[in-house]
């Protein structure tokens, strides 16, 4: 870690204040660049829309799987603003609904693989010896079978359920967690200020806690942003090969696989769901994408 | 130098990247004539007692015979490996004379000896189609008369006996016996074929295609000009679209509604959209959960939303009651229950949660679009009735293991039921029989009436008086609302003009035997 | 290099070991009763159990691992349930289709990834740059199966250029086996016309599997080729009259060199489990067709083979990959 000759100038200075700055700075550097900021942007307006959305579609009782067969097929138009698929729900309706549940889905993926892989790479980077390997040999076992095969056999496993699909997809992703936390820990750990508070008679609760973890955030929040568009991918796959939310649930994925059937006269009810994980799933990686440029110092240029 | 088919080939080649993939593939088939069937389904199983479905059913008419065939519309008996067979007065003992020409494939003569043999076979394993004779035959009921003549003495009367005929198949004795096995030949028939018909299995590739080829002396008289088929496993059903329509096969044999709507016009294409006994409705858990109080039943009965299930049916139309329409003993003018929500209400304040607030299951098979559809349509009339439902997709075995007892059953459980032998007995007895409860046909629901009824109406010879007692069933059984009484979907294929002489018949219209079909050109 | 050889080759045996152990319990993790599932709806409970033993299912769970086991190493990795055949036949069959497709893929990726990553690095911070950022981004989004089914609206379905899906038209006689790689076979038999028929089959799914490593081989060109162009020994070069083209050709092409076998290393693996959706799409008859049937059906043999085979693959490539880099850079080979 270089430090840059004009922190020295406004000593003392408080430690919030030094992080305030370099939140300030890394924001500057974030800002200026374009995609980065298109892609927060489209983020914003999809947890908006995720939380709020359901509110304001125009035909609510089609969420719940209410149905309209006389008004199948309808292309869009003014009313519906997607068209209507072969139940005659309004698929922008539909579209707007399914972002809960992608969302929601993705996020706890990410946050789930993050625990398990924080934990279990934390205490095999810290503790080394055969508890390492032993962690480190499964991971990377794990790592060698695809993830989507992994994934599909444990969602058919648990059933159809917004629950059962986030545990099926966080087991197979917490390895690359644990990865990187093992990797973090083990540079930390040989850092001069975990040194000294080791020398200090620091516990190994209060060394972990107060001086790696706060030190090893940072690199989990990076992958976390860059792993959610990926998690949102997957679990629209889950959805698309037929292993994922219960009916009437609206989720991207299944919308598509269903409208599959109905392509090509009936294009519009493929589209726009396919559409809609596609756009999710670009303004996440656009982020996560800068997010790391700014935030990562090996990444940084 | 002669020309080779491959020279003639790398020599249309060149050109090959401007003709349209239909002309260049159809071009390929050459002087051979295979006939190429686009179906979804798979054929797991070759062994013609134990193997169900209709795409076994494809391969086992047409590569085994039966005593009798079924043909026409609607269905009549006609001659199979019997020639001609004559019924006792009483209507218990069937004798029938085999045709002195019917070989199997590896030359051996057909005699009585091997369709005893076969009988025999299918009552001790109880498989497959055997549940259609089981039933009404015991071990002493089959008898050599002589080498050609075999009778069947029936172990209770069983008016509907030579239609289920058709879908018991004969083996050949000599090679089963040389492969038996511990399994009674199970694991070898499974993968092998033993047959007499007209067609034998040239390629098999499981999950992918099946070939058969014309055997070179078929016994069979008459006959079109097909050198072989093919069944080409094609799962979605936008795809066999699209082949059709680009002439790459000649049949295909699950098409949706929508597909048949696209599909019209086009030039080359004959469409097939005729009525069949195949019913569609959905099962409610009589003997367990809320399910059992005749009126919550009802009131479902009433709330459910008949005119959208229709609608989203396509070419279909709604049944009148348990039996299919147009079948013998049917009754066009039954009450039946229709989208009456006052009436609903009415039966649901005398149930005993008169204000709906529960939560009900239903199963449908995974994948099953129409059934997808249907649950969505059941759900959208419970939530009328402030009653939710969780619908559980799942594939048909975890399902079939469901309906093992009430207690495991779901509350709704949706059921096609196609005929396989035109006669109201069929539907009746598979579906409403106590016998059959911890089946899928009929989980659970029992009535001392109603299988009276049906043992009654299948030993019944007059047919006046055999029509009262369908008559009286019918009544019973809505009396009941042991089930949703959904629709008759109409049998759906397509077909390229250059197929001829085929004919419909609304048993096992998909299953399509090949002898009798030529193609042009 | 021998004992680095040696050595990497003696580590894969705990991984066989680790990997036949994970990919059981993968199997075991399947629901439902895949014995009931086999006997049929009118089976008999005696039926089930006869099935059961059949196929050893009434063991406890250890025996059945090692039973297991033993049969993978000589070759037997079990029967699926459904089809009554072996595995190991049924992948020999699905196998070559899957690393066809993945290869094809994988060249395509190559192909038009090096020449934009080059040409964003070229261009740093201009408008192509910009461009290939967002277009490598947009690619590694887009999911593969919407991609497919817009490839089969607009190509197959609109304007019928080419085929929906598979690998061959149903009439088309495929060329004598010799690789199981159609484009491979045909071009031996010189059959140039199924040739072709293939080639269209192939192009669809190919494109749609390729964009995520096209993106990452475009990214990491785009990073290995700022850094040589920064770099000391560059400028020492063009100091010394060498042409700058010629130097940043030297340099970039060896650079290209191992972005190539990185991606080939990281994706290899991922891209044959990534198949399945494609294969879905596509109705291209691999190993990723056969193992969402298999799931599907609860045929867990047939799925613990896949996953095992998959993650031979990947093991045997990147083990490969490993000692391609001990030969082109040696310092690799003491770490």
């Amino acid at each position: 870690m270089s430090v840059a000759p004009h922190d020295f100038g406004d000593f003392p200075r408080s430690a919030a204040a030094a992080r305030f700055e370099a939140w300030r700075r890394a924001f500057y550097r974030f800002s200026g660049s374009r995609l980065s900021v298109i892609g927060l942007g489209i983020c914003v307006f999809l947890v908006l829309v995720a939380i709020f959305g359901e509110s304001f579609v125009p035909y609510p009782q089609h969420v719940t799987g209410g149905i309209a067969p006389r008004a199948r097929f309808l292309p869009p138009s003014a009313t519906h603003w997607f068209g209507t698929n072969e139940l005659g729900q309004d698929v922008f309706t539909l579209v707007v609904a399914g972002s809960r549940v992608s969302l929601l889905c993705g996020f706890a993926v990410v946050f789930a693989a993050a625990v398990v892989g924080t934990v279990l790479g934390g205490i095999a980077g810290y503790y080394g010896g055969w508890t390492d390997d032993l962690i480190m040999r499964l991971t990377d076992l794990k790592l060698t079978i695809p993830g989507l095969i992994l994934a599909m056999a444990i969602a058919a496993a648990l059933g159809p359920g917004i629950v059962n699909m986030i545990i099926a997809v966080s087991l197979s992703w917490w390895p690359g967690f644990a990865r990187l936390v093992r990797g973090e820990v083990l540079s930390k750990k040989e850092e001069l200020f975990v040194l000294a508070a080791r020398a200090l008679g620091a516990s190994h609760a209060r060394l972990i806690w107060r001086h790696i973890v706060p030190n090893v955030l940072g690199a989990i929040v990076i992958k976390m942003s860059l792993d959610m568009g990926f998690a949102i991918l997957t679990v629209a796959a889950l959805g698309f090969i037929g292993i994922g939310v219960k009916p009437p649930t609206p989720e991207w994925g299944s919308l598509l696989a269903i409208a599959r059937g109905y392509m090509p006269e009936f294009w519009w009810t493929a589209v726009f769901p396919g559409l809609a994980i596609f756009l999710a799933v670009f303004g996440f990686n656009l982020l996560g994408d800068g997010l790391r440029d700014v935030l990562d110092p090996k990444a940084r240029r | 130098m002669s020309v080779t088919r491959r020279s003639v080939i790398i020599g249309a080649g060149a050109t090959a990247g401007l003709l349209p993939l239909s002309q260049m593939t159809m071009a390929q088939t050459g002087g051979r004539k295979i006939l190429i069937i686009a179906s979804g389904q798979d054929i797991p199983n070759f062994d013609p007692h134990v193997a169900t479905g209709y795409s076994p059913a494809w391969l086992l008419r047409n590569v085994y015979d039966s005593l009798v065939r079924t043909e026409g519309n609607p269905p009549k008996p006609v001659p199979g490996l019997a020639s001609s067979w004559s019924v006792s007065p009483d209507g218990m003992t069937y004798t029938f004379k085999l045709d002195p020409k019917a070989k199997f494939q590896d030359g051996t003569p057909v005699d009585a000896a091997a369709v005893k043999h076969s009988f025999d076979r299918i009552m001790r394993l109880k498989k497959g189609n055997g549940w259609m004779v089981n039933s009404v035959i015991g071990p002493d009921s089959m008898k050599v008369i002589d080498d050609k003549t075999v009778s069947i003495k029936l172990t209770k009367p069983f008016v509907a006996f030579l239609h289920v005929l058709p879908w018991q198949w004969v083996v050949n004795p000599k090679q089963v016996e040389a492969n038996k096995g511990s399994d009674d030949g199970q694991a070898w028939l499974s993968k092998n074929l033993a047959g007499s018909g007209p067609f034998r299995v040239k390629r098999a590739e499981p999950g992918n295609l099946y070939e058969l080829e014309r055997v070179a002396d078929a016994w069979q008289p008459g006959g079109g000009n097909l050198s072989g088929a093919i069944w080409q496993i094609v799962r979605e059903t936008i795809k066999q679209r699209q082949m059709i329509q680009a002439g790459q096969v000649h049949m295909a044999a699950d098409l949706t509604s929508e597909d048949m709507d696209a599909l019209k016009g086009r030039p080359g294409v004959n469409l097939v959209i005729e009525p069949e006994f195949r019913t569609f409705s959905i099962k409610m858990n009589t003997e367990n959960g809320p399910l059992a109080d005749i009126n919550m039943r009802r009131a479902i009965s009433y709330a459910f939303d008949y005119q959208a299930m229709l609608e989203l049916a396509g070419y279909a139309q709604l049944m009148v009651g348990p039996l299919p329409n147009g079948i013998f003993g049917h009754d066009p003018s039954l009450a039946v229950p229709r989208t009456d929500l006052a009436k609903a209400k009415e039966f649901l304040s005398k149930s005993k949660s008169p204000n709906g607030g529960i939560k009900l299951t239903m199963t449908h098979v995974t994948g099953l679009e129409q059934q997808r559809r249907w649950s969505l349509v059941l759900l959208d009339s419970l939530k009328k009735l402030n009653i939710d439902l969780d619908i559980k997709p799942m594939v048909w075995p975890d399902m079939v293991a469901l309906t093992k007892t009430p207690q495991t059953a779901p509350d709704f459980f949706p059921v096609y039921q196609t005929a396989n032998y035109g006669d109201p007995d069929n539907i009746a007895f598979a579906a409403y029989h106590s016998a059959n409860n911890g089946n899928w046909q009929n989980m659970v629901y029992k009535s001392a009436r109603v299988d009276q009824l049906i043992e009654r109406g299948r030993a019944e010879l007059d047919e006046a008086k055999r029509a009262a007692i369908y008559k009286e069933l019918q009544q019973v059984i809505v009396e009941d609302a042991p089930d949703i009484f959904g629709v008759l979907e109409k049998r759906k294929l397509a077909l390229r003009t250059d197929i001829e002489n085929y004919r419909f018949t609304p048993v096992a219209s998909n299953a399509v035997e090949l002898w009798p079909l030529s193609l042009k050109g | 290099m021998l004992p680095f050889v040696i050595r990497r080759f003696l580590l894969l045996i705990p991984v066989f070991i680790g990997l036949s152990m994970l990919v059981f319990v993968i199997g075991r993790l399947l629901p439902g009763d895949p014995v009931q599932l086999a006997a049929g709806p009118h089976a008999t409970r005696e039926e089930i159990a006869a099935l059961a033993a059949e196929f050893g299912l009434d063991q406890p769970l250890p025996v059945q691992y090692l039973a297991y086991a033993k049969g993978l190493a000589i070759g037997d990795w079990g029967r699926s349930i459904q089809s009554r055949q072996p595995v190991i036949d049924d992948l020999k069959t699905f196998m070559p289709a899957t690393l066809e497709l993945v290869i094809a893929a994988m060249i395509v990726a190559i192909l038009i990834g090096i020449p934009t990553g080059l040409l964003a690095a070229v261009y740093r911070d201009r408008w192509p740059d910009t461009l290939s950022r967002a277009v490598s981004l947009g690619a590694i989004s887009i999911p593969r199966f919407f991609l497919g089914l817009l490839l089969q609206l607009a190509l197959a379905m609109w304007l019928g250029l080419l085929p929906l899906g598979g690998r061959l038209p149903i009439t088309a006689e495929p060329p004598p086996f010799l690789t199981g790689f159609l484009l491979i076979d045909t071009l031996v038999a010189r059959d140039f016309s199924t040739f072709f028929l293939a080639l269209q089959h192939m192009a669809m799914p190919a494109v749609a599997l390729s964009l995520s490593p096209l993106a990452t081989i475009m990214r990491m060109m785009r990073a290995s080729t700022l850094e040589v162009l920064s770099q000391d020994y560059v400028l020492t070069a063009r100091a010394l009259g060498l042409s700058q083209r010629l130097t940043i050709f030297k340099y970039v092409l060896k650079n290209a060199l191992s972005a190539s076998l990185t991606v080939i290393g990281l994706y290899f693996g991922w891209l044959l489990g990534g198949t399945v959706l494609v294969e879905t799409v596509f109705d291209w008859p691999g190993i990723g067709l056969y193992a969402t049937r298999a799931i599907t059906t609860q045929d867990f043999m047939p799925v613990m083979g896949v996953t095992l085979c998959i993650g031979l693959i990947f093991v045997a490539v990147n083990l490969l990959v490993d000692l391609a880099y001990g030969l082109v850079n040696p310092k690799v080979r003491l770490s």
